[in-house]
């Protein structure tokens, strides 16, 4: 049935790259996994995910898409599509991938025909009032995470009118709250990973 | 259990039910494309799907799971939408020019099939109902099940 697909998204900066790195360092052990990053003019973050990261490099396809990056993960896919592809045919036991967007607005969110799940994670730098602004990203995903907790009290944001819009806007789709320096929050996404997205509790028929 | 492959729908099948009870299980329009995901049966059994890529999207009637006395299948909640008629082509031009400028996504029906007039059809939103009630656009909300699901979210630079 192929890999599952993770995307990625949210504003330059909020943590993406690093989300990514945390979670396949500490899954490294139990899961295969790939992933793609989009840049516009570059593969920066692929690089940096090469030298910090536990995926070995070719285990990591950087995309230059050229333009916003959300086209690359919604109205024209096939530059991921081919990077899917490509990795699927080297690494046939891959379970995974997560497919990074470039930093870009709000309102980006992922094709379905691209990803099965997607992650959209913001910081507490960017303002308190982002969850409030009901973005399609944040709305939308199935996993919203609200990164660099540490810094509330350094830019003035109050988590807990954070997480309250956050609640108020996704109902009762989940979200967490991470510090991905320290791993803070890190088990409640990996505990999303397994439970909801590998179905690992559930038996094949 | 773990679901990879749906092959039976009691509207194209109805012999299939012969005798038994069908359980209605409720998805949201913006679900019916997610190959993978939990779905928590009335009773509180929980499956698993995990459909394959390129499988169909999910469809009303949908067998998702049956035994000696029940069948369980996909049963669509209507989505909040508006149903846009414009009076003439003039119009139509200048309202999918301007919402489809949105990124939105739209379905389109043929005269006699939801309205008398041919439809745009729009999930609801409040700054479309205020962009139709500036140009005196006729409109109506309602809920509906659309033929086919809404896919991609609205898009703002």
């Amino acid at each position: 049935m192929g890999p599952i697909r993770i995307g990625v998204g949210g504003p330059v900066g909020a943590g993406k790259t690093q989300l990514v790195e945390r979670i396949t360092r500490a899954l490294i052990d139990e899961v295969s996994m790939a992933a793609i990053t989009n840049d516009i003019y570059t593969i920066e973050d692929a690089k940096i995910l090469a030298a910090n990261g536990v995926l070995p490099e070719e285990r990591i396809v950087g995309i230059e898409t050229g333009g916003c990056p959300h086209t690359a993960i919604r109205e024209d896919t096939s530059m991921n599509d081919a990077a899917i592809k490509d990795l699927v045919e080297r690494f046939p036991d891959l379970e995974l991938i997560f497919v990074e967007s470039g930093g870009d607005n709000l309102s980006a969110t992922f094709s379905p025909e691209l990803v099965d799940f997607s992650i959209y994670i913001i910081d507490v730098a960017q303002g308190e009032k982002i969850p409030r602004k009901a973005g399609q990203g944040m709305i939308k995903s199935d996993l919203f995470i609200i990164n660099k907790t540490d810094l509330a009290p350094y830019v003035g944001a109050n988590l807990d009118v954070m997480v309250e819009d956050a609640k108020a806007f996704r109902k009762n789709k989940p979200f967490c709250l991470t510090n991905l320096r320290t791993d803070d929050g890190l088990d409640k996404v990996l505990e999303w990973i397994r439970h909801e997205v590998m179905m690992q509790d559930l038996q094949e028929a | 259990m773990i679901i990879t492959a749906i092959d039976t729908n009691i509207y194209d099948q109805p012999e299939f039910v012969e005798g038994r009870d069908v359980i209605g299980v409720r998805f949201e329009d913006l679900v019916l494309d997610k190959r993978i995901q939990r779905v928590a049966l009335p009773g509180g059994e929980e499956l698993g799907l995990r459909l394959n890529h390129g499988h169909p999207i999910l469809r009303e009637g949908d067998v998702l799971k049956a035994d000696d006395k029940t069948v369980f299948v996909v049963e669509i909640i209507p989505t909040d939408v508006l149903v846009i008629t414009p009076s003439d082509i003039h119009q139509m031009g200048f309202v999918a020019h301007s919402l489809g400028n949105r990124h939105l996504p739209a379905q389109f029906s043929k005269p006699g099939e939801l309205t008398e007039k041919a439809a745009m059809i729009v999930q609801y939103d409040h700054t479309v109902v205020s962009f139709l009630d500036e140009h005196g656009i006729e409109y109506q909300r309602t809920e509906l099940v659309p033929p086919i699901p809404f896919r991609h979210s609205g898009h703002t630079h």
